[in-house]
């Protein structure tokens, strides 16, 4: 279905519907919105680590799983993507992670946990959602990190 | 083989897989129930040797539902050679991580269903190892992950 000139895909097993721009396929959208979710991710880890707000040496192992995923995501990108996300007409620059003053906090374990566990808790639809399935391995695996982490947090 | 018949095939492969991991994590965890010195292991064995037979319930019913034939079940899988803590603890995480690659090619089932029970699967295999004292990976099921 096209309207006015941007595509409409529905997220399976979720039941919303997410817009993307034309060109932007449905794989890249949802990794574009995964890379996104990671960087904010690690913000709020470095925040979370400058501010000894928990054990650090977890903390830092969480973060470095991040950045691994990170990586891994922005690789599974297609060769031909923009660097920079494209952004659907009308719609606001998106704030980068860094200078975001929701992330300018330092969030404890629990909340940290909270954030990992609906993490995971999102990635069985998002694998389900795209046509790649070794990107759909990826995702699932990322949620299994992110659901380990959940439990490691825990515990701090 | 058609692209349809293929796919279908891939899905029924990847539950047989699954569907071996589990017998043999059901098969595991009953000797961890019955070997294991202390009341902790023993039981947190058996609860978990109870939550693998409900996995596998509902693998064979999803391969029956596509018109696959469950593998058997074998008569006796791998036991580890001692019976203390630490080895049955080790044992235990191999089992899990086992079910966890078992799991990760669920995940790139064609079948949207297949993929969303993959992700679960791997999710909880994860954490089931960690219990048992394993470590995280940062990207678990793949191997080195």
């Amino acid at each position: 279905m096209t309207v006015a000139g941007a595509s409409v895909a529905a997220v399976a097993g979720c039941g919303t519907v997410d817009w993307y721009p034309s060109d932007t396929t449905p794989d890249e959208h949802v990794l574009r919105s995964l890379l996104r979710e990671k960087e904010r991710m690690l913000v709020r880890y470095e925040h979370a680590l400058v501010e000894g707000s928990g054990p650090s040496d977890l903390l830092a192992r969480v973060s470095e799983n991040h950045r691994t995923h990170l990586d891994a995501l922005t690789e599974a990108l297609p060769e031909d993507a923009e660097p920079t996300p494209p952004t659907e007409e009308g719609s606001p620059e998106p704030v980068p992670a860094d200078e975001d003053p929701d992330l300018a906090e330092a969030p404890s374990p629990a909340a940290l946990r909270a954030m990992e566990a609906a993490a995971a808790g999102a990635r069985s639809d998002q694998a389900a959602a795209v046509t790649d399935r070794g990107l759909a391995q990826l995702i699932g695996s990322v949620g299994a990190c992110e659901a380990g982490h959940a439990y490691l947090l825990d515990d701090a | 083989m058609s692209e349809g018949s293929e796919a279908a095939g891939d899905a029924v492969s990847a539950l047989a897989e699954a569907l071996r991991a589990e017998n043999a994590a059901v098969y595991a965890y009953e000797f961890v129930g019955g070997s294991a010195g202390d009341e902790d292991r023993r039981s947190h064995g058996l609860a978990l040797a109870s939550e693998h037979k409900v996995t596998r319930a509902e693998l064979r019913e999803a391969m029956l539902d596509r018109e696959g034939s469950p593998p058997a079940v074998e008569p006796t899988y791998p036991l580890p050679s001692g019976r203390d803590g630490e080895t049955l603890d080790d044992f235990a995480v191999g089992v899990e991580n086992t079910c966890a690659r078992a799991a990760l090619w669920l995940t790139a089932a064609d079948d949207t269903d297949l993929r969303t029970t993959g992700a679960r699967l791997l999710q909880e295999a994860t954490v089931r190892a960690l219990e048992w004292g394993g470590e995280l990976d940062s990207l678990p099921g793949f191997e080195g992950g």
